[in-house]
């Protein structure tokens, strides 16, 4: 057989043909309000969905906390303070190139391209976690900062990716987040699927890593949930399946702790279940916080449900009890779920993208839901005025100094690209505040804040004729 | 939705179909890859009188599925995982010899060089120009061939 016929029945083999009747039949099933239903009533609108896999997907939300400097006057972001029932900040400045481009990440290999996911601050400085691709494949990579313009690649470059159990490829792993604690830095990775685990480095001086023991364990899947520390224990969250094969992909919070850094233990606290699913962790003060959603129905193609799901933990992570946290919201995308935790304003705040069922990420008016909270156990929902563009969706909050800034992904106005935008909380229908260079089509990796000033990373996808453009990092003016 | 207009809807997804969910299943796996290939073409359907009047509606479809795909993969891992269960009419070594080329080289390698499509096909569904496509294409087959130990 040519190799032309094995990649036909490859790709057809493994996924079968879509039949019209599988995408009209359903539509007619859940039809479009009308144009004056939809004057009324904008949040009831219906669509094919496929969506019992959005509670698979990975976390987007970054997790920056702010330094405890006091508020630099001279930042030219017009902000609101954040008060106790505060909405987020409002952005009325423009953004900026400051990159020199193609060196800004640089790469081992001159072929290769940087791939940024996402930018931790830390008191060694900033750290940008994400990889490096070529033709050899992808590998995992860091570069740090001292001031998150000018990086360079971390001396030391220890994560290898692993052979995949069902392929003879090799998998990349994936670096989700660094955390302090116990006088040294926690970087948390995940191997690929097929032979997902988690995989722990620590440094001392952020150039040297070392990996850790965290366990032996193989998972047939693994998504992170979240890493975060107590003056007592260090925590890492994942979402993970115990099996390899389709009978056995139930999701369920699984918790690694440890309490001197070396000795890690495996947990599945029972007051998690394998329909809740963790999509971001963080402390405050000595509780520790994780919010996520809980799927109620993952029947295909009928009505999947999740709600959003809170849960707390002030006994350093060793047992949990859930909050709970927004009742009313029909559906929740786990994948455009953040939390931070400001320090100023002794605030918990998380962010996600809620929709009449069933979803329809591009077209359906998605409710962008805001809560905040005090504690972790009572969570409040905070009203976002203004009106919203079809299809945006939540991509990260930033909290710095006690202000909160939300981005959200809104479709471009012909429909053929998204852009990253810059919303206020409270005027979501502000206008674009940033966009890629020309308006290339992209996503942004990640916002961050140097010294109260917003700085973001932008990647642009794939050039009409070469190779991928490397990221590009602009600035709030 | 007029007669006319379905009558018209069925028609672009006769041809648009195939090439959507290959694109996709090439880039991001069978699983995710179909789910978004459904997903861009319920999309086309709600909205098909706005979206017949695109300029490329197969394109604007891709776009929309890939962004969907995206949210549903996390970025950096293999994208084919090999599920496939059905009785191999390949190389048990392509599935995994297909993971070694990037996300574009797959999606062009099978797109092209398994189902025909020109290069100027391809470049439309994919938003690329055609002298990416052939890059791609003598790119990934070289790396495919490479790798299933299949004679240059």
């Amino acid at each position: 057989m040519s190799l032309d016929q094995q990649l036909r029945a490859y790709i057809d083999g493994s996924a079968g043909p879509i039949e019209l009747k599988e995408i009209t039949e359903v539509v007619h099933d859940h039809p479009l309000p009308s144009p004056a239903d939809s004057s009324t009533s904008p949040s009831r609108r219906w669509a094919l969905t496929l969506a019992a896999v959005v509670t698979l997907v990975v976390c987007l939300g970054a997790v920056l906390l702010a330094n405890r400097l006091g508020i630099d006057n001279t930042n030219r972001v017009a902000t609101e303070p954040v008060r106790g029932d505060s909405s987020l900040a409002q952005i009325v400045g423009t953004w900026t190139l400051v990159d020199s481009g193609s060196e800004t990440f640089p790469t081992a290999a001159n072929d290769a391209a940087a791939r940024i996911r996402k930018v931790v601050a830390t008191d060694l400085g900033y750290f940008a976690l994400g990889s490096e691709q070529s033709d050899q494949g992808t590998s995992a990579s860091l570069w740090r900062s001292p001031d998150g313009v000018d990086w360079q690649r971390a001396q030391d470059q220890p994560f290898e990716g692993v052979r995949a159990a069902t392929g003879g490829g090799t998998t990349s792993i994936a670096l989700h987040d660094i955390v302090k604690f116990a006088g040294r830095y926690f970087l948390v990775g995940t191997h690929g699927s097929g032979t997902a685990a988690p995989i722990v480095y620590t440094s001392e001086d952020g150039d040297t890593w070392v990996e850790e023991a965290v366990t032996d364990d193989r998972f047939g899947l693994l998504i992170f949930g979240g890493m975060a520390a107590t003056s007592d224990a260090l925590v890492v969250a994942a979402n993970t399946a115990t099996g390899f094969d389709e009978t056995d992909l139930s999701l369920g919070p699984v918790l690694w702790r440890t309490t001197d850094g070396i000795s890690w233990t495996q947990s599945t606290p029972e007051t998690f279940s394998d329909t809740d699913y963790i999509a971001a962790m963080t402390p405050q003060g000595s509780t520790l916080v994780a919010v996520g959603v809980t799927t109620t129905d993952t029947t295909r193609n009928e009505t999947p449900k999740s709600k959003a799901s809170a849960w707390i933990s002030e006994d350093d992570g060793e047992s949990w009890t859930t909050a709970s946290m927004q009742p009313n919201v029909p559906t929740l995308d786990a994948s455009s779920l953040n939390l931070v935790a400001d320090t100023q304003s002794e605030l918990l705040l998380a962010t996600g993208s809620s929709y009449d069922l069933p979803l329809d990420p591009w077209t359906a008016e998605i409710d962008v839901r805001y809560w905040t909270s005090t504690d972790g156990s009572t969570w409040v929902e905070q009203k976002l005025d203004g009106e919203v563009e079809p299809g945006a969706l939540p991509n990260v909050l930033v909290t710095d100094r006690g202000r909160h800034v939300l981005t959200a992904a809104a479709p471009s106005s012909d429909g053929t690209k998204f852009i990253e935008r810059f919303w206020s909380a409270n005027g979501r229908s502000k206008p674009k505040a940033f966009s890629s260079p020309a308006g290339e089509d992209g996503w942004l990796a990640d916002v961050f804040t140097v010294d109260g000033e917003f700085f973001a990373i932008f990647e642009t996808t794939q050039s009409a004729d070469g190779p991928s453009p490397p990221p590009r990092i602009w600035r709030l003016n | 939705m007029a007669k006319g207009d379905e009558e018209a809807f069925a028609a672009f997804f006769a041809d648009a179909e195939p090439k959507l969910r290959r694109a996709l299943v090439a880039g991001y796996g069978p699983d995710v890859g179909r789910d978004a290939a459904a997903e861009a073409l319920t999309l086309g359907w709600r909205d098909w009188v706005r979206v017949s009047q695109m300029q490329n509606p197969a394109g604007y479809l891709y776009r929309a599925g890939e962004r969907w795909a995206r949210r549903q993969k996390p970025r950096g891992v293999a994208l084919l995982a090999g599920t496939t269960t059905e009785p191999l009419h390949f190389e048990p070594g392509l599935e995994s010899a297909l993971n070694h080329l990037s996300l574009r080289q797959r999606q062009v390698v099978v797109l092209v060089s398994g189902f025909g499509l020109s290069h100027a096909e391809a470049a439309e569904l994919l938003g690329l120009s055609r002298s990416s496509i052939q890059n791609h294409v003598e790119r990934g087959m070289t790396k495919l061939r490479h790798h299933l130990g299949a004679p240059l």
